[in-house]
């Protein structure tokens, strides 16, 4: 049902907090998953109710989200790989998983050539990862997808 | 411009008196008399919503959350005024539809902005029933609708099931929501969006959160969330299982479900945990993309969201669901293939002297070392999310394992899924009703009626529950015994929940119990029924599971008590003990046998010795039967029961 947000540290001013300082991956909320060593603020940042204020058709204003609270698609790409960082890090190393052929598919593979790009990655997995941060991985894949 | 714009439509809409005026300085003129036209064309519409006494229609009740009140006035539960074109709206289902007809004839500037762009579904129902002629008011471009509505896009929607959670006591009942599978979506599933229903809350203190909750102090409102973000909620962070239930929606459906998700956007409700909450507040939406669900008015009193997910997969074609298990499940059937040095690997590597333990892997071929490094990588993250390590610690010990993992290069680790669990549907249902017959030493016979609202006890057939658990709400055993000629409750319990972790050397979890409700409490040697105490208690221990006969689990809890009650010396107790029992299953048969002491330090200090012995037979599905033997102080009883499960009316 709902839960409790006891442990919540956001929610106190709702959207004003997400508009304010946490707007980067999955319109305002990702990136606080995995940015934040605090449990207590990732559970804030996930729980049910601090989403109130993704509201659809409501304006929500952060750099990723256009304003009707959807992912911007020139920056889905970034959200995703932010949201989904260490998910993703375990993938490349596999060389497999959902992850990373969810991001194939952002870099407009399909399941026939994905696993050029999957193995492409596995190989420079050091580059991409080994900075600990998002953006350096966004970089690190774009440059690499444009060697293709 | 908008003169241009308007000479155009009019000569589309052939207007031809007004085209043959607008030549030169015309255009005023022609809106002018398109403006009377128009005037005639809004009172003959008026007219027709009169006569038919439209506002009465169901689906406009629907569209727009119109509920009788006890005074027989429909009133629309939103309370956000955004939601209604009318200042009325809220309160008078008919002027908000007239306010409805006036926004066919907007004339603002900014197409986005018109009312028929903010509520779609609302002006595609009018304009089909009241059949408006599109040539004189032509629809209006909706660029950001269409725009949304293209991003979205789905090919099916399915409705999502995270299953309960017990270490998150609100929480416990799990939570649904809407997936719109975006078309080719297979093997990028976490790109879709979801539509979610949730309450937007402002307090940190859990019992006001409890209280506001309870009276619908929170709005409620629905969103959409990429997928993958509701994944790492539910899947990772709380270590649900997620089921997906495909709800067969045709695309004129799905649209009609677009079209009012953007209505809804400018919506909000009054969230009420047991009533109005995050599961039944898809039930409207659902009906309103497909009208002969008839979902929403299934549940006056209560629900529960895995009823309305039963609901939602009774009412929808048959079709196959996708089970996604939590992050703990395949941490478990990735341990499960390896072998005993294996996994003392990943526990060093993990656990224990990582760089030691890295050099011994260079020993393994690469495929096995590929495994322990793969299977240590989710370990490492579920210890995160299970709150027994901080990032900096899954940083450390994680991030060479990967780089070496990386290194090794393609190998074949693990095939195959995890095997899935028994489904939701093949569960018994959420109510418990039961009848039963005892003998109470010294006191003769006893009858007794029980009834619970929700879920399940320790001994109730598992399937499709969380296993060795029990989570318990509102729970009544009343009895009446006719030597004595006396009704009285046996047991009145608010809330008990028990969650028994078997001990794992991986999971390392305690098990643990909150129980709330009245009892009786025989120990003070009262005559049967007449010694009701209102106990509080908590307790937290170990469990062990052994495969001796069939399978076994014992368990000890440290327990701390109080009492409240008239029959005791004080009216008051507190104190703790210690309660120790053994659960045996297997096939259709649970029993379970249980020991307590507890001795009260503060109120009335008479010690607690009680027990019992007790055994399920599961029957049916929905059917068990019961017997039960139980001591408490001098008190002594025997019976049996039979139990029969139901859907909540």
């Amino acid at each position: 049902m709902k839960k409790i947000i006891a442990l919540s540290a956001l929610v106190f001013s709702g959207s004003a907090v997400f508009a304010a300082g946490y707007g980067s991956a999955g319109c305002g909320l990702g990136s606080l998953v995995f940015k934040n060593n605090n449990m207590t603020q990732i559970l804030a940042a996930t729980t049910n109710g601090t989403f109130g204020s993704q509201t659809f058709g409501i304006t929500f204003g952060t750099s990723e989200c256009n304003s009707e609270g959807m992912i911007k698609i020139s920056m889905a790409r970034e959200s995703f790989i932010e949201s989904n960082y260490k998910d993703l890090a375990r993938n490349v190393a596999n060389g497999n998983g959902e992850y990373v052929n969810n991001l194939a598919k952002l870099y407009g593979y399909d399941s026939a050539n994905s696993k050029a790009f999957v193995s492409l990655l596995q190989k420079n997995y050091k580059t991409i990862f080994a900075a600990n941060d998002a953006k350096v991985a966004v970089t690190e894949i774009n440059k690499l997808v444009a060697t293709i | 411009m908008n003169c241009k714009r308007a000479r155009h439509s009019n000569v589309l809409a052939r207007f031809l008196f007004a085209f043959l005026l607008c030549a030169s300085n015309a255009c005023a003129v022609a809106q002018t008399l398109a403006a009377a036209d128009k005037e005639a064309l809004r009172q003959k519409l008026y007219r027709d919503v009169k006569d038919r006494s439209l506002w009465e229609d169901p689906y406009w009740r629907r569209l727009l959350y119109y509920e009788r009140n006890w005074l027989g006035n429909y009133r629309s539960v939103c309370i956000n005024s955004a939601f209604f074109l009318s200042p009325k709206g809220r309160k008078d289902p008919a002027a908000e539809l007239y306010a409805v007809v006036d926004g066919l004839f907007y004339s603002g500037e900014l197409e986005n902005d018109s009312p028929e762009c903010l509520f779609p579904e609302r002006y595609n129902w009018l304009r089909r029933t009241l059949s408006v002629d599109e040539r004189l008011l032509p629809p209006k471009t909706c660029r950001k609708f269409l725009e949304w509505k293209g991003r979205l896009a789905p090919e099916s929607v399915s409705m999502l099931f995270a299953a309960g959670y017990l270490n998150n006591p609100s929480t416990l009942y799990g939570h649904t929501f809407l997936r719109l599978h975006s078309p080719g979506s297979s093997g990028a599933d976490l790109l879709d969006y979801t539509i979610n229903y949730a309450a937007t809350t402002d307090t940190q203190n859990g019992i006001l959160f409890a209280l506001k909750g309870l009276v619908g102090a929170y709005p409620g409102q629905f969103s959409t969330i990429p997928y993958y973000l509701k994944i790492q909620e539910y899947h990772n962070l709380e270590d649900r299982d997620l089921w997906e239930f495909p709800l067969s929606l045709s695309g004129p459906e799905m649209d009609r479900l677009l079209r009012h998700g953007w209505e809804l956007g400018k919506a909000s409700f009054p969230y009420l945990f047991f009533t109005r909450n995050c599961s039944w507040q898809l039930l409207p939406l659902l009906d309103i993309a497909k009208p002969q669900l008839d979902l929403s008015s299934r549940f006056p009193l209560w629900v529960i969201p895995s009823d309305t997910a039963k609901a939602a997969i009774a009412a929808s074609p048959p079709a196959r669901p996708v089970w996604r298990p939590s992050l703990w499940k395949t941490v478990e059937w990735k341990r499960a293939q390896l072998s005993g040095p294996e996994q003392d690997y990943v526990l060093a590597l993990a656990r224990g002297d990582q760089p030691a333990a890295i050099k011994q892997l260079s020993a393994l071929p690469p495929r096995r070392a590929a495994a322990v490094l793969e299977a240590t990588a989710d370990y490492l993250s579920w210890r995160l999310y299970a709150r027994q390590i901080d990032k900096e610690t899954l940083d450390a010990r994680s991030d060479p394992l990967l780089m070496l993992r990386a290194e090794l290069g393609e190998q074949e680790t693990f095939s195959g899924s995890p095997s899935m669990p028994i489904l939701l549907t093949e569960a018994h249902d959420s109510m418990r009703l039961g009848a039963g017959v005892t003998t109470i030493k010294g006191a003769g016979p006893a009858y007794e009626l029980q009834w619970r609202f929700a879920l399940q006890d320790i001994l109730d057939p598992p399937d499709g529950y969380l296993p060795d658990a029990a989570l318990e709400m509102g729970s009544l055993r009343m009895r009446y015994a006719p030597q004595q000629n006396r009704f009285y409750f046996k047991e009145a319990k608010l809330a008990h929940v028990l969650s028994l972790n078997p001990w794992d050397n991986w999971v390392r979890r305690k098990s643990w119990e909150i129980n709330v409700g009245l009892e009786q409490a025989d120990e003070t040697g009262r005559q049967p029924g007449t010694s009701a105490v209102w106990d509080m208690s908590a307790g937290s221990g170990l469990a062990f599971e052994s495969g001796l006969l069939s399978r076994e689990l014992f368990y000890t809890l440290l327990v701390a008590d109080s009492g409240l009650s008239p029959a005791l010396d004080k009216n008051w107790r507190i104190g703790g003990g210690l309660k120790a029992g053994l659960l045996v299953e297997g096939g259709p048969v649970r029993a379970l046998a249980e020991a307590r002491y507890f001795g009260y330090a503060l109120g009335d200090t008479a010690p607690q010795w009680s027990g019992g012995l007790s055994a399920s037979v599961q029957l049916a599905r929905n059917s068990a039967v019961r017997a039960e033997y139980s001591w408490r102080g001098p008190a002594r009883e025997c019976g049996i029961y039979f139990q029969q499960f139901v859907f909540p009316p």
